[in-house]
């Protein structure tokens, strides 16, 4: 089955290939030099002990959750127009868990220590059953995806434990970001994320953020490859996207309403330091706004059904939502609890530039293997729908 | 033909890659072959034994990884600073004591071409003798 | 041809891997030696300080310069990146939100020892992935370096910004190398330890014996007769943000 994934693909293809391999080799030679001094050539501090790198991963775990928001209306309620895309939602979540997998483990000050946390199981950390739940899922949807893919090329029923581990998938989903914002929103002392609302406002951002992504994902695979998901399929998707950023945007204003009817000050702060600056600090309130300006944009392109349903206008506002959310949950949520520290002292973060590079490194091998697991899938798809074995 | 040549090609690359830590030592050697003069010392060598708390240089070759891992988890995670041996003796647990001899950890290390002790990466290395 | 094993080549794979699996807890089943106390180790069921602020003499530093000399403690050049186990913050500082923005004139310019509480409550303890960070019967909240992956899960977790990271190599930075106690590497977590490796030999913390003007106490909470017991019970005192349920045990004589 492999093969035709390398043998059809084109120059262009193997083009882009290049260029993604270029940049993991210089994500890689940034990563060889934090491993040689420290994570010293970081931005992060005393004070900002997480930045840029555990932002991306809680971000890409609300990407891979989200596989879930196509796998659950075709199994569970016979949604048949998602039958032609799940494997798509499979292969992102795989991804993207890779990814997250790959931020924990450049952030971590002795990775070569990483087996630790398998030796000395602490059921009692959050940090132990976020990597219980992340390989769970990782393997689930590799082997679910590859079987059913694999089923569709041959054109053989795939084996019956197949159902039964895609409907433990679902639930799993749902854990794997629950248990994410569990590593935030169960520690006293950073009230910016010491509330109950962390976890559902995780849940429902990662599902506009993925089924937009989906979206684009599927607008480029019809543009490069010729692979149709179907308009009903992109039109479905949309509308989870209108709901689950809906439902995002209201529990943002209900949390400023919270903190600035409230007046206290621990709670204000984070806020106020994203969006007007603090205590002199106010390297975040650019990239505030334009978070605050994407999500109204997308917001309106979304909410109106004219626009909605205008590729050009919900390719606009699906990669607003995707980018919007990115800053929020990919940086400013996890800096966001270190303002102010326990001394009640802003430390400002921004990442380095060796931080950025292996961040992009990340993203890079993320898109990597996603263009590889494309190839393949469009390439049985296409074999499949004309007949061949 | 392309792909015979490809073939030749990465076999010749995983040749190198797999031999490659040979490779790298294979000018280093001639530098190491001087033993270290502690094991023409028997008295040396069993004040050594009986430092670890092992009943000589044969078992301290053995086990000295071993009981190095009990005295770090009996004094870390116990909070414990005597080391009791299966025979029964009572042995101070101290690497600064361990290591004072006039040879010490590297000189058998080196010697013997393993993995230096990475110990000393925090635990400080006590000066003395032929150490650093 | 005939088979030499009865089992089936899939049944032996499956058998395979679940054994290697098996592998993974491998940590906790190691069976160990014992060790014993030193004579002279003192015992307690949980111990605790009393810090007296107001005896602090003016600038003076003495117990962070005795702890981070004798622990090699490193001065790191960047202030951001900085290492320390016990210093100084004001009045406002050392109790945020806790404090009204008028306080006497002698609390605006006191400097208050701030350092690990040493939680009965941890919340550090409880998100650490490997217990690299544990809470020991005396009550000690101790530090295992050797385990520490690096994650700063107990830096977040942490009320008090207790703990500090070795964001590069400490060694160049180290004023005064003291060679009887271990340095840590880049890429682990490091604070205060109540000084286990005094009290495992019958002395008193560094800072404790450091301090000239006595300001700091430091005995067992569970003995009424106590040096801190008896100074709780005769002073007016305060812990650090009590409200997060933490229960902390530096106490700070106001």
């Amino acid at each position: 089955m492999l093969e035709h994934a390398w043998n059809e693909t084109g120059p262009r293809f193997k083009a882009w290939l290049a260029a993604l391999l270029l940049l993991i080799g210089i994500g890689g030679f940034c990563y060889s030099i934090q491993l040689g001094t420290g994570l010293g050539v970081t931005g992060m501090s005393r004070d900002v002990s997480w930045g840029l790198y555990i932002g991306q991963f809680t971000f890409f775990v609300g990407v891979a959750a989200s596989a879930v928001m196509v796998v659950l209306p075709y199994y569970l309620h016979d949604v048949k127009v998602f039958g032609r895309i799940t494997i798509v939602g499979e292969f992102l979540a795989v991804t993207a868990v890779i990814m997250c997998i790959l931020f924990i483990l450049v952030d971590l000050g002795m990775p070569s220590r990483l087996l630790n946390i398998m030796l000395y199981p602490s059921p009692g950390s959050v940090l132990f059953w976020d990597m219980v739940v992340l390989n769970g899922y990782f393997f689930l949807n590799l082997l679910t995806g590859w079987k059913v893919l694999e089923a569709e090329y041959t054109g053989i029923k795939a084996p019956d434990w197949v159902k039964p581990l895609i409907y433990i998938a679902i639930p799993w989903a749902f854990s794997i970001h629950t248990v994410t914002a569990f590593i935030y929103s169960g520690i006293p002392g950073r009230d910016f994320w010491l509330t109950a609302l962390t976890a559902p406002k995780f849940l429902a951002s990662a599902f506009a953020t993925g089924p937009a992504l989906l979206i684009l994902i599927s607008l480029a695979l019809r543009r490069f490859t010729g692979f149709d998901a179907g308009q009903e399929a992109i039109r479905r998707l949309s509308i989870i996207v209108t709901y689950a950023m809906s439902i995002t945007v209201f529990m943002i204003m209900a949390e400023f309403f919270t903190a600035f009817y409230s007046q206290v000050p621990s709670h204000m702060y984070a806020l106020k330091y994203f969006f007007v600056g603090l205590y002199g600090g106010n390297s975040f309130v650019l990239i505030s706004w334009v978070f605050a300006v994407l999500c109204l944009l997308a917001l309106i392109l979304l909410l109106n059904p004219k626009t909605r349903g205008n590729e050009k206008w919900l390719t606009i506002a699906c990669a607003s939502t995707f980018i919007a959310l990115a800053i929020e949950k990919g940086i400013s949520f996890t800096v966001g609890g270190f303002i102010t520290n326990p001394f009640g002292r802003v430390t400002e973060y921004w990442p380095t530039a060796i931080e950025f590079g292996i961040v992009v490194g990340v993203w890079a091998l993320g898109a990597f293997l996603l263009s590889l697991f494309y190839s393949l899938f469009v390439t049985v798809k296409r074999r499949s729908e004309r007949g061949l074995a | 033909m392309n792909k015979n040549r490809l073939v030749a090609l990465g076999l010749i690359l995983f040749v190198l890659l797999f031999t490659f830590p040979v490779l790298m030592n294979l000018g280093k050697s001639v530098a190491k072959t001087q033993p270290p003069a502690m094991l023409q010392d028997q008295k040396a060598m069993q004040e050594l034994a009986d430092k670890l708390g092992v009943k000589n240089i044969d078992e301290f070759r053995e086990r000295h990884k071993q009981v190095l891992a009990e005295w770090k988890d009996i004094v870390v995670r116990d909070g414990k600073r005597v080391y009791v041996t299966k025979d029964g003796r009572e042995i101070p647990i101290s690497l600064q004591n361990l290591a004072s001899q006039p040879q010490y950890c590297s000189d058998c290390h080196d010697y013997a071409g393993i993995e230096k002790p990475n110990c000393w990466t925090c635990h400080v290395e006590p000066k003395g003798g032929a150490g650093k | 041809m005939k088979k030499p094993l009865s089992i089936s080549r899939r049944t032996l794979l499956k058998a395979t891997g679940a054994a290697a699996l098996g592998i993974i807890p491998a940590g906790t089943l190691l069976v160990r030696a014992a060790g014993k106390p030193h004579p002279k180790a003192l015992q307690a069921k949980s111990w605790a300080m009393v810090i007296n602020a107001k005896l602090c003499p003016p600038g003076c530093r003495i117990c962070q310069e005795a702890c981070h000399k004798a622990h090699n403690v490193p001065n790191m050049p960047d202030p951001k990146q900085d290492v320390k186990w016990i210093w100084q913050e004001s009045y406002n500082a050392a109790f945020p939100y806790e404090t009204h923005p008028y306080p006497d004139q002698a609390n605006e310019k006191r400097a208050y020892p701030v350092l690990c509480n040493h939680c009965e409550n941890p919340s550090c303890v409880r998100v650490c992935p490997t217990q690299a960070t544990f809470q020991r019967p005396d009550g000690v909240v101790m530090m295992d370096y050797h385990r520490c992956i690096g994650c700063r899960f107990c830096m977040a977790a942490c009320p008090y910004g207790a703990r500090s990271f070795n964001f590069k190599d400490p060694r160049p930075h180290i004023p005064q190398l003291n060679p009887a106690y271990p340095t840590r590497t880049p890429g682990v977590v490091e604070k205060c330890n109540f000084c286990d490796e005094r009290l495992a030999v019958g002395q008193m913390p560094f800072c404790v014996e450091a301090c000239p003007a006595k300001a700091i106490l430091f005995g067992d909470l569970s003995d009424s007769a106590s040096p801190v017991r008896q100074a709780l019970a005769s002073n007016v005192t305060l812990q650090r943000k009590t409200k997060l349920g933490t229960r902390p045990k530096v106490f700070y004589i106001v």
